[in-house]
């Protein structure tokens, strides 16, 4: 009886036992011997079977692969460049006349009129399509698209925005047809969409048809790796061909040994403190500006990135955003003359115990960050301690974003350390009107300048890049003077590849990676 | 007349059980999504990070659309109703990331995840069974004390760092396998190895002492005496004994196993739920980590109910739902 109970027992776990092996009889899609297949390892997958370029942040991930293409791009100096679009005009405040390129194709080998654009911009306000974005749709806040011949489009918006052509830039605008089953996402770019499973692998294959010359590749595949340190074993291991985000540490040690096929850029992404200026200790400006001066910017980097992983930064834009860095700004390491502004605003230590005061009290500030970016916990605890020096207390903590969001605009912590991309479409007004201006959602810190305030709304309302230009230097200058944000680095990408991996480079804003160029070499 | 009353018993075994069931899961729905609903942050712009996750920032009237969207702004028990009456009639909602059915994404990598458990579970029992028996042997001898040694050092060693030595070793240097991903049988072997490694160890020190145990019990001796031979003490009885206790702690395995899975999962970038708990505990994706905690709550109560029943057909002394045998002849068994 009990032999027979268990050798049914056996036999049902057998019966799991081969279930669960079928599935590995499940191969993914092998390339074709002969055919040139480039493995990248990415540290993050896509969000869906078919994510639709439009929807959500789908649109960076296929842009990246160059599955998916909008109508203007960004240059590699963060620039506009023309992309789908062959050139574009301003007409009045609310209007702009965009031309096409000609003889773009899309995947399914049809050509790509203005009708076809308008339809895909249409999609973003239909509810229930797949590439339905309420956030999209309030960024370009388009009112009407109206289609003039088969090449050219006009553009009308809701108000008038002069960063409407930079919004175009942003992954999610793409031009896309409706998919059929056999090609579920068809774009315009150098490699046709195959297939991708969620948080893990997105392939694609070569689009001869390309508009700007033949793909040397004839397939991607592309790899989440979430973990950096497996990343760089499979790249040893040769699973892939190149690994975008790098370890630092081991980053750090092929460069020294001038080993590997490294690629590094500095990106627009920043590292900053945003600091509560409404009330507490902060709200006082000699205290914030010698707190920016006791931060040893390069000794974060070094501690924290392994001095490969960051640079520096002078102000909220990089120095090789060329369009709108204001190249003249810098915030230096100076220690003495830290104690020296303390010491003038009466900032001292009058006890003894090593700690400054402020209206007659020891300064102990609550500085914040939150988990995700690998960086952000050095950052904090080097910062502890270089305010220590300073004679500043320091209680720092990990929690969650919007939780520290919520405590600083209650005054419950002094300061933010937060990772942000300052100019992801590459117009400079999104950073500063959505963290200092008066009263706006994100200004946590309570700072009002009526100055900077009108010179966001100037910037806002010129269409002359150079006016701007000029608006955009100074709201630089106030932010380093009156520091509502103490910017602390830029985020490097550091990328390795085989030693065959050719025409890679990376893009400042992280927006483009396979590009028409991209090949690895026999 | 007598299989209709222990059927009526069954039946009222059963149900009681069921009921049990059910109320631990609500228990644990209650709980966890109480703890979601007090989670810190605004919950909107949760579901925007999940969304956009290369967002920092949202307009309030994004956020406003989600909370209307999620009716975030009804009050706790209000919200609560809604999400268990949907869940109840299988409506288990939508991922915030991807928007796609919790049901679907679940189905997708389950089976991963049971190919991994399944291979790690057998491969690391049939190591700690043979460890522990050569060990039990001979207690005290040089095998013994290797079993011991193996398992010590099985259980202070993480998976995650076993892992990346595995990957080291085999993928880095010796490119005998793949050092991610899944696929192919290769893709599971450091993984499984892995896993199976942690399952040896806890199993090859428990299984030890209860064989130990089971060797020093009296009636061994008794079966001595009688001439029975050494080896069918040891495998009619000892190991018969010895796997009663360790069926349950087998069992309590098989559920840590899927703990085990997260880290396994993700150091190995393979799919499954671990990876997939992980991911949706990371973007603060609610409905997926309500689903994937019921489901883990769900397996636990399972194999401890499957358990009582198999040590019921090893050990004749324990039956499964024997409080209502023992309720029906009328009294406590001793």
């Amino acid at each position: 009886m009990l032999n027979r109970k268990l050798k049914s027992a056996v036999t049902v776990m057998m019966g799991l036992g081969a279930m669960a092996f079928a599935n590995l009889a499940v191969m993914p899609e092998a390339a074709l011997a002969g055919e040139k297949t480039l493995r990248v390892a990415i540290p993050f997958g896509p969000k869906s079977s078919v994510p639709d370029p439009r929807a959500r942040q789908n649109g960076w991930l296929s842009n990246r692969a160059g599955v998916s293409e909008t109508l203007i791009g960004l240059g590699y100096d963060m620039t506009m460049q023309p992309r789908l679009a062959e050139s574009f005009e301003n007409v009045s405040p609310t209007e702009w006349r965009v031309k096409l390129r000609p003889g773009v194709k899309f995947h399914d080998g049809s050509v790509m009129t203005a009708a076809d654009v308008k339809a895909s911009f249409e999609k973003i306000d239909v509810e229930g399509h797949p590439g339905h974005n309420p956030r999209l749709s309030r960024l370009l806040g388009i009112e009407e698209i109206v289609v003039e011949d088969d090449q050219t489009l006009l553009f009308k918006t809701k108000k008038p925005s002069s960063a409407f052509l930079w919004s175009l830039t942003e992954p999610s605008a793409a031009v896309l047809k409706e998919g059929t089953e056999e090609l579920p996402l068809i774009g315009t770019g150098p490699y046709i969409f195959v297939s991708a499973e969620t948080e893990k692998r997105y392939e694609t294959r070569k689009f001869a048809d390309y508009w700007g010359g033949e793909p040397k590749l004839d397939h991607i595949v592309m790899d989440a790796l979430s973990d950096p340190s497996v990343a760089a074993l499979a790249l040893q291991a040769g699973d892939v061909d190149l690994v975008t985000n790098y370890p630092e540490p081991d980053f750090a040690k092929l460069k020294e040994e001038g080993k590997g096929q490294l690629f590094a850029a500095p990106t627009t992404r920043l590292f900053f403190f945003q600091v509560r200026t409404a009330d507490g200790p902060l709200a006082n400006k000699a205290l914030r500006q010698a707190i920016s001066l006791g931060l040893d910017r390069e000794t974060i980097v070094k501690a924290s990135l392994s001095g490969v992983g960051g640079e520096k930064a002078n102000a909220i834009f990089p120095g090789t955003m060329a369009s709108w860095a204001n190249t003249g700004l810098s915030l230096d390491y100076d220690p003495a003359k830290a104690a020296a502004l303390l010491d003038e605003a009466g900032i001292m230590d009058t006890n003894g115990n090593g700690i400054r005061e402020l209206d007659g009290e020891d300064i102990s500030l609550k500085l914040r960050s939150y988990e995700g970016r690998a960086a952000l916990r050095p950052t904090l605890e080097i910062t502890q301690a270089m305010l220590q020096q300073l004679g500043i207390n320091a209680e720092i903590a990990m929690a969650e974003y919007d939780a520290n969001n919520e405590a600083l605009k209650a005054g419950d912590i002094d300061m933010h350390l937060q990772a942000w991309g300052t100019a992801p479409l590459g117009d400079p007004n999104y950073f500063p009107s959505t963290l200092v201006e008066s009263g706006v959602s994100y200004n946590f810190s309570g700072y009002s300048n009526p100055e900077l305030d009108e010179l966001l709304v100037k910037g806002r309302e010129s269409f002359d890049d150079e006016v701007r230009k000029s608006h955009y230097d100074r709201i630089q200058e106030i932010i380093n003077e009156d520091l509502p944000l103490i910017p602390v680095f830029h985020k490097t990408q550091v990328s390795v590849g085989n030693g065959k991996v050719e025409g890679f480079q990376i893009h400042p804003a992280e927006t483009y990676f396979v590009t028409v160029d991209l090949d690895l070499a026999d | 007349m007598k299989t209709s009353k222990s059927g009526h018993h069954l039946f009222v075994g059963l149900a009681g059980r069921l009921g049990a069931l059910a109320c631990v899961l609500f228990g644990v729905s209650l709980i966890t999504f109480t703890i979601t609903f007090f989670a810190p942050g605004d919950k909107a712009a949760a579901i925007a990070h999940a969304r956009y996750p290369d967002t920092q920032s949202f307009a309030p009237e994004i956020l406003e659309g989600i909370r209307q969207e999620f009716a975030l702004n009804e009050p706790f028990f209000t919200q609560y109703y809604l999400w268990l009456s949907r869940f109840l009639s299988g409506d288990f909602g939508n991922s915030f990331a991807s928007n796609v059915p919790v049901w679907e994404i679940f189905v997708s990598n389950a089976a991963e995840t049971l190919t991994l458990t399944l291979t790690a579970l057998v491969l690391g029992l049939i190591c700690a069974f043979f460890l522990s028996a050569i060990a039990v042997w001979r207690p005290g001898s040089l095998a013994d004390r290797f079993a011991v040694a193996l398992a010590s050092i099985g259980a202070a060693m993480p998976n995650y760092w076993l892992g990346l030595l595995l990957i080291l070793f085999f993928a880095a240097h010796l490119n005998w396998l793949p050092a991610y991903g899944t696929g192919t049988p290769a893709h599971l072997v450091l993984p499984a190895i892995t896993l199976a490694f942690w399952v040896t160890a806890s199993q090859t020190r428990l299984l030890r002492s209860f064989m130990l145990e089971a060797k020093a019990a009296p009636y061994v001796e008794t079966l001595r005496l009688r001439g029975v031979s050494e080896r069918e003490i040891f495998f009619r009885h000892v190991l018969r004994h010895a796997c009663v206790p360790a069926l349950t702690m087998i069992g309590l395995d098989v559920a840590s196993l899927l703990e085990g899975t997260v880290i396994v999962e993700l150091t190995f970038a393979r799919g499954g739920l671990g990876s997939l708990l992980a991911g949706s505990i990371l973007t603060r994706d609610y409905p997926m980590i309500l689903f994937l905690v019921l489901f883990s709550a769900l397996v636990y109560v399972i194999l401890n109910t499957l358990i009582e029943v198999v040590q019921d057909l090893l050990d004749p002394r324990k039956t499964f739902l024997g409080r209502h045998r023992a309720a029906s002849s009328g009294g406590e068994r001793p």
